[in-house]
């Protein structure tokens, strides 16, 4: 099987931090470890970003859709989305020769071997994209932070007549998560079902400068320490927590 | 009503301890029923409200004959069980046919709800003095269900979910006071 793997990441014209780039590195280092048949890693920039103060390793091609970041993030103007499709076309127009493409958010760390869910995916029929069953579980927080499609699903993703942010439904604005679900519902393969975030933290501001978790946020660090791959954005997951689920899950390459 | 509520391992662990968590199932077909048992024993509702003769330690059936409470201050009624107004409990109502009465929070069930849905865009909506949460029949193949969680200490709702809730790009502010003064949810202390 020949993988390709894809993170959406930018940083304007701003120099990484040794944090940054040790956390791109471990992003990196997990999925070449992890991820069977590794084709290829990229990186798709939501917004133009620097390529002289890149965070990410060497071997991870940039590519830039030339969207420069002047305004802010908003549910009409998402940089997420921007870098989703740069990196869906890039692989339809420019890769060769690959049998999935992988979404790996570039805030999510991989834990374990996916050899047997990507074999099991590659050789079902009726089931074009693998990834938890974020959607429909949990109301708000869909997510597409771990998505592996064949291409077909790509092409589809990429051209398919019924994409909801051309808003013709009357649905509003949907984000790609809420497409995703819409164009494969019924060809999702979730080998993970148990999973329903990869968060430990999903706070949300409910006024007067006040925040809530989310009943679904993993606080129990037995459960955490269980995931295949978690969010490791300082947003999503307290340091000792992290350094718990890797002590679970340490990188084999280092 | 009696029976065991099984512990949720979706749910962070002091949800179960700190709100009475209610799962709307309704309107479900044959084919989701294994979705719902799967859904249910995931998520571990202190009570199960639906329109199926699920195998659940307390479920309230919609045609139900008798009232569901929980720590008898939260008590859940639908027309076949309602006898009035008490103050000293959080009365929640679920109805199929518009027919409210007084109460903290209005369950409304049935296929026509959808419309109700798509008219005002909105699952969740203040309607005079009554928080009414609409949790009908929904246009989708997968399994509809609306998840409450009620504080144990304040006795106010204080999160909902509605499985379709996605597809509402303005409930982002559902839950935030500030920006929707008319939200039906209430975290005070």
């Amino acid at each position: 099987m020949r993988t390709l793997v894809f993170g959406v990441h930018h940083w304007g014209n701003r120099p990484p931090t040794h944090e940054e780039r040790g956390h791109c590195n471990e992003w990196y280092d997990r999925i070449t470890a992890f991820v069977p048949g590794v084709k290829d890693v990229f990186v798709a920039t939501g917004s133009y970003s620097n390529p002289n103060f890149s965070p990410l390793p060497e071997d991870v091609q940039l590519v830039q859709n030339n969207v420069h970041f002047d305004a802010p993030y908003s549910r009409d103007i998402n940089y997420f989305r921007n870098g989703f499709m740069t990196g869906i076309w890039h692989a339809l127009l420019n890769e060769k020769d690959w049998d999935v493409l992988f979404h790996i958010q570039t805030r999510v760390f991989m834990g374990a071997p996916l050899t047997d869910e990507l074999d099991q995916f590659s050789t079902m029929s009726g089931m074009d994209v693998m990834a938890p069953r974020f959607a429909q579980k949990i109301g708000t927080s869909i997510e597409i932070s771990i998505f592996a499609m064949k291409p077909e699903a790509v092409k589809k993703y990429a051209t398919s007549g019924v994409r909801q942010s051309l808003n013709i439904y009357g649905i509003p604005d949907v984000n790609c998560e809420e497409e995703a679900f819409i164009m494969f519902n019924k060809s999702w393969f979730n080998p993970w079902p148990d999973v329903i975030t990869t968060r430990a933290n999903d706070f949300m501001e409910i006024g007067d400068g006040k925040f809530i978790n989310s009943p679904f946020a993993i606080t129990n660090p037995e459960v955490l320490n269980s995931l295949p791959f978690i969010s490791a954005n300082d947003k999503h997951i307290s340091e000792p927590l992290l350094e718990g689920w890797k002590e679970q899950h340490p990188c084999p390459i280092y | 009503m009696e029976g065991t509520t099984p512990m949720s391992h979706i749910l962070n662990p002091g949800t179960q301890q700190d709100f009475h968590i209610i799962l709307l199932a309704d309107m479900v077909k044959p084919e989701q029923e294994e979705e719902l048992q799967y859904f249910t024993k995931a998520l571990g509702p202190h009570v199960l409200v639906t329109d199926k003769d699920i195998s659940f330690g307390r479920s309230f059936n919609l045609d139900s004959t008798e009232t569901a409470a929980m720590d008898d201050t939260v008590v859940i009624h639908n027309t076949n069980t309602y006898t009035g107004y008490d103050e000293n409990k959080m009365n929640i109502y679920v109805s199929d046919a518009s027919t409210y009465h007084p109460s903290d929070l209005v369950l409304e069930v049935g296929d026509h709800v959808s419309n109700k849905t798509l008219k005002t865009n909105t699952f969740y909506r203040r309607c005079g003095d009554l928080n009414i949460a609409y949790c009908g029949g929904q246009p989708t193949d997968n399994l509809s269900w609306c998840l409450f969680l009620i504080s144990k200490e304040t006795h106010k709702l204080t999160w909902g979910m509605h499985s379709m809730q996605w597809a509402m790009a303005p409930m982002a502010n559902v839950y935030n006071r500030e920006l929707n003064p008319e939200s039906i949810f209430d975290y005070s202390v």
